[in-house]
Order: structure tokens, then C-alpha cells, then sequence
């Protein structure tokens, strides 16, 4: 990661399989096990440690349950056009591009 | 003399080939493994520890076979609740699990199919107490036993042990009548605790499209009154910073205090959560996290230590994982 720079998170937590996909300018990070040991989520928190000096600006947080697919494709400021020409830039978040039809 | 050379050389090429395909071999074993999960349910009252002799296992064998791949201890002395979770990862293949307690019928459940990455959530395991005799039933000879241990002196410890169903460590009319609760009383392992399982589509547990919702849409922080007024903000530690309150930054100023903005949501417990968010950091290779939490209990930790994100140590177990520590 950069010392200073905007990214955009992508989390998503099974909480049936107890698993979560963690997706950073997306990119597909993995898939990891969240802790087995608790009841239900009813809290989300962003914050420093102690011993951290540094800036958070957080521009947007949506966070929903059971949409299967919620996209806009404006959500990111970026172009909501797909164009024939091999540049990922023009689909949002965690699409993957694809030619091979 | 050439000769043993050569031969010394051709061993050591063939040891090299068998540790090269043997370790790309286990490797690939890794990667490809699924997860087994669900949780046993004891007679036990909560907050009585188990009884030593009594600890439940799930024995893992190759499915229609005695082979066994895993046996994975559930309880140990230190366990006091009576639902007890386990998981199991396991090579792709079929397997069946028994789950067996002295004192209880064993549970078996026969044909999971573990694909790659797969995650099976197996619905729960409610044992039967009462088979005191492990005959793979519960009936008259298990009453028996169990009125008997009431006269057995601590010579017979063992025995007193398994007739103490509920593990109070005494034997009562209680464990008498969990064995005569119709619930158990008749039961057998053939017919009421062997079970095929089914799989769900995709070996996930289907998802509720049933009540789908906003739990957060805050599609803009950066408000002329600062962060969004749904969210607490927490700068107590910094009283002289005011970032955050008039802007959507958030200074941590201090190498002693932390700041943080916390979101109480409505309490979820089943199905999907997505997270969508955008923030810019300014000098936080390490020190910045986004987590979500059970009250004070940590579920899902992202943090960023030394120039990388990384999923906090809560995290049992990295299932797979892409540029990411």
C-alpha cells in the first residue's frame, strides 16, 4: 500500500459460512474465516491505535445485507461506460473484465 | 569408480524429483481443501464443566469406510458450555463424521462431500443421552445402570461417571430422568441419529433474500457539519483536536491516543454482509483499522501494519489469499 492514497474496500462476511472476501481497489485479496465465536455483528468501527499519528477521511460507507448484486456503476466516480478496448478502467469496484465471450 | 559416481548422482537427481513433486504435491493438497463446520449440542448444563473420560470427538473417516482421517477433541476440562462448535478442514473428497460421547448415542453423518473451498455448515448436532452401555440404544438396561450407580461406592468410579448424564458430578434422579425424557428414551443410533447429508446448492447455506436492507448508506461523509451524524465519534484522548467535526478527516494527532468513529448497527446474525467504502489515508502504513465487532468481540479485523493490510489474528485460518499478508 502507499504511504498516502484513496482506496476503496470491498468487504463481504458470510455470516452463515463464517467466512468473509475482502476485495481492495479490485483486487480480489482472498477469503478468509471470520471468528466463529459470536452472536450476531452490531457494530462497525474505523479508528486509530494508540501509537498511530495519521489521517483517515472516509467519502463513502454503504453497508447492506443480502443484496446479491447492488451496483450502480456511478458509485466510484468512474465512467459507467464499457468500452470494446482492453482498459479496466470503466467497470466499478469488483467486476471483472472480461473479452472472452 | 566412474561408475558409483554416476549411480551416487542418479540417487540424488531421484531424491531431489521426490521432494520437488512431494512438496508441490501437499502444497496443492492445501489450497485445495474445504471446510466442515457445526456444533454439538451436550445434555450438559451450561456452566458445568465436562467430565474427564466423557470429552466428545469427531472421528473423520473416509466415507463407507473404517478409515480415519482426523479426530478432532470438542471438550477438555475447561469447557462449561454445552453447545460446542468444531471445524474441520479436510482434503476434497467424501467423508462421515462421528460424533461420539460416552454416555450418548453416537451421531453419524454420512457422505459430506468436501469440494475445493468448499464451506459446509452442518445444521446442528443435537446428541442423545442415555446409552449408558453403548449398545447404540436407549432403553430399560441404560435405567438400570442408572439407578444402580446410586448405591456403586467411589470404588466404582468409572461407572457413576457415565451414569452422571447431566455431568453435575453426583448421580441423581436428574440423569434418571434425562434417560426416561421421551425425547431419548427408545432412540438408537441406526434410526434416530444416522443421518445422510444433503448439501445445499454450491455447499453454502442459502442466503435470505427475504429482508434485504440498508444497514448503512452514507454515500457522502465529507458534509459541511463534518462525519455523518449517524456515527458516534470518539475523540476523547485529543481534546484540542477538532478534525472530523467540522470536516469529514479524522486526525489522529497524538502517538498516544487513539481516535475512532463507531456505527451501531441493527444486529445481524444470519446471512450477507457487504461493506462498500471508500477512504483516503494519509501516513498509515500502520496503525489504521476497519473492524466489525459483537459488542466488544472483535468478528472481522482489517488493519494496516507496516505498509500492508492485513486480516487481524482473530482470523483462524487463511482459506485463500492474494497479494494480501
Amino acid at each position: 500500500m502507499s504511504s498516502s492514497a484513496s482506496y476503496k474496500f470491498k468487504i463481504e462476511l458470510n455470516l452463515d459460512t463464517k467466512i468473509s472476501v475482502v476485495n481492495i481497489n479490485g483486487s480480489d485479496c482472498g477469503i478468509f474465516d471470520i471468528t466463529n465465536n459470536f452472536a450476531q455483528i452490531s457494530k462497525l468501527v474505523i479508528g486509530t491505535t494508540d501509537a498511530a499519528i495519521l489521517t483517515v477521511t472516509p467519502t463513502r460507507v454503504s453497508l447492506y445485507s443480502n443484496y446479491l448484486v447492488n451496483e450502480n456503476f456511478n458509485g466510484f466516480n468512474r465512467r459507467n461506460t464499457i468500452r470494446l478496448e482492453n482498459n479496466r478502467n470503466h467497470v466499478d469496484a469488483d467486476w471483472r473484465w472480461s473479452r472472452q465471450f | 569408480m566412474k561408475y558409483g559416481s554416476l549411480k551416487k548422482s542418479a540417487f540424488f537427481l531421484i531424491a531431489i524429483c521426490i521432494f520437488v513433486f512431494t512438496f508441490s504435491f501437499s502444497a496443492l493438497g492445501a489450497d485445495s481443501r474445504g471446510k466442515v463446520s457445526g456444533t454439538v449440542i451436550t445434555a450438559r448444563n451450561d456452566g458445568t464443566a465436562a467430565v474427564s473420560g466423557k470429552f466428545a470427538t469427531v472421528k473423520i473417516y473416509l466415507a463407507g469406510t473404517q478409515t480415519l482421517q482426523n479426530t478432532i477433541a470438542l471438550e477438555g476440562a475447561e469447557t462449561v458450555t454445552k453447545n460446542i462448535p468444531f471445524t474441520a478442514y479436510l482434503d476434497i473428497g467424501a467423508y462421515d463424521l462421528y460424533i461420539k460421547k460416552s454416555g450418548y448415542l453416537d451421531y453419524v453423518v454420512k457422505n459430506i462431500s468436501v469440494k475445493s473451498n468448499s464451506a459446509i455448515v452442518l445444521p446442528n448436532i443435537e446428541l442423545i443421552p442415555g446409552d449408558l452401555n453403548g449398545d447404540a440404544a436407549v432403553n430399560t438396561s441404560d435405567l438400570v445402570i442408572s439407578l444402580r450407580a446410586f448405591d456403586l461406592s467411589s470404588a466404582f468410579d468409572f461407572l457413576r461417571s457415565i451414569a452422571d448424564v447431566n455431568e453435575d458430578k453426583n448421580n441423581t434422579v436428574s440423569d434418571i430422568g434425562i434417560i426416561k425424557n421421551s425425547n431419548y428414551f427408545g432412540k438408537t443410533t441406526a434410526a434416530n441419529t444416522t443421518i445422510n447429508y444433503v448439501p445445499s446448492f454450491d455447499s453454502r447455506s442459502p442466503v435470505s433474500l427475504a429482508d434485504p436492507r440498508y444497514l448503512i448508506d452514507d454515500l457522502s461523509m465529507a458534509l459541511s457539519g463534518g462525519i455523518q451524524s449517524g456515527w458516534d465519534y470518539d475523540n476523547r484522548d485529543q481534546i484540542y483536536n477538532t478534525t472530523g467535526i467540522t470536516t469529514n478527516d479524522i486526525d489522529d494527532v497524538s502517538s498516544e491516543s487513539h481516535i475512532l468513529i463507531k456505527r451501531e448497527l441493527t444486529p445481524q446474525s444470519t446471512g450477507n454482509m457487504v461493506l462498500e467504502t471508500q477512504m483516503s489515508l494519509n501516513q498509515a502504513q500502520s496503525g489504521m483499522y476497519l473492524k466489525f465487532c459483537d459488542n466488544d468481540t472483535t468478528v472481522f479485523e482489517m488493519i494496516t501494519d507496516g505498509g500492508f493490510f492485513k486480516i487481524k489474528k482473530q482470523i483462524r485460518r487463511v482459506i485463500s489469499q492474494r497479494g494480501m499478508r
